[in-house]
């Protein structure tokens, strides 16, 4: 176990506020990252975290020692993230089609909507939209093995699925992305 | 220019994930299919471009640390506590920060345990002094 880890327990046995608080400052940004990544919207990324964190101070009290804490944070973000598309898929998204074959935000009126930005993407903004498409669990394989650089079998124990579906998620999360990249011609020239 | 090799493969041998037997198939492939190393070559770049970093960066809002006293909040709940005892925490937090730069003070624990065999060696030290001084009363009253 890290040593700060071990701090940070120590000190949550001490006093408890002292502890979470250190807890947060310690993981937030990590927890923030997967889930703004996952989700790519800043109001949704905050509820996550919050509602990580929340179920992590909650069921802090039957933390054992001996475990440390990170995968367990790792396991709590990846579930979240994933339930939380699942609760959310009544919401209208904006990339929904409407009847006539738009997307709603294309409808909606855009400063940037400008020839010039559909025309030129940089790499990470295609990228972003590829990854934003792709299902949740392939999405979270991807960001886990890519922007993680996790192991197959870490991935398998996180996301509690086994070997051979990580692998089957991680093939089809790549095919999908680099499909889109190709038509947003990144490569070329 | 239909090649049937599965591509799934040549993701594997990028990550390295391949059967050695299948590794040496796929090798010699490679050197026949140009479609293949088409495709190799564009893996590669997407691997590229998945594993930097940099396409992941995000900046952190400044919501991220006003959330925090809302959850803390919502973990504290449920153990109400008194004014008095809130105050009281307060204080002994502050007290026990206060000292708390001295467990990693280089050379406090050495310099305590002098100090301790220090008041040992005390009584005898001061045994010594009062028969000097007795020594020098009487030499005075001689005079």
């Amino acid at each position: 176990m890290d040593v700060s880890d071990a701090a940070v327990l120590k000190i949550y046995k001490k006093n408890k506020h002292q502890g979470l608080e250190l807890l947060y400052d310690r993981y937030n940004k990590y927890v923030y990252t997967i889930a703004y990544n996952y989700t790519h919207n800043k109001e949704d990324a905050l509820d996550l975290t919050q509602e990580v964190f929340i179920s992590i101070l909650k069921s802090m009290d039957n933390f054992k020692e001996e475990f440390s804490i990170l995968p367990w944070v790792k396991r709590i973000t990846v579930n979240k993230c994933l339930n939380f598309v699942r609760d959310r898929k009544e919401a209208v998204s904006l990339n929904q089609t409407v009847a006539a074959g738009n997307e709603i935000q294309d409808l909606i009126c855009s400063p940037n909507n400008t020839e010039s930005t559909t025309l030129y993407q940089d790499t990470r903004q295609s990228l972003e939209n590829a990854i934003k498409k792709l299902p949740p669990e392939e999405r979270m394989a991807l960001l886990l093995r890519h922007m993680k650089g996790m192991k197959y079998e870490e991935i398998a124990r996180i996301m509690n699925v086994p070997l051979g579906t990580v692998k089957t998620l991680l093939h089809r999360a790549r095919k999908t992305v680099k499909v889109s990249i190709v038509e947003d011609g990144i490569w070329e020239g | 220019m239909d090649c049937k090799l599965d591509k799934v493969l040549l993701q594997d041998l990028l990550e390295g994930t391949i059967d050695p037997v299948e590794r040496l198939f796929v090798e010699e492939h490679l050197k026949l299919c140009r479609e293949c190393r088409r495709e190799l070559t564009e893996l590669k770049l997407l691997f590229w471009d998945l594993n930097d970093k940099s396409n992941y960066d995000i900046s952190v809002p400044e919501e991220l640390d006003q959330i925090k006293d809302l959850i803390l909040e919502k973990a504290a709940g449920k153990t109400a506590k008194s004014t008095t005892e809130i105050i009281y925490d307060i204080q002994r937090q502050n007290l026990r920060a206060s000292g708390m730069f001295l467990d990693y003070v280089p050379g406090l624990k050495t310099s305590n345990m002098l100090v301790k065999e220090g008041v040992k060696a005390a009584p005898s030290a001061m045994l010594r002094m009062s028969k000097g001084l007795i020594k020098g009363t009487r030499f005075f009253l001689a005079k």
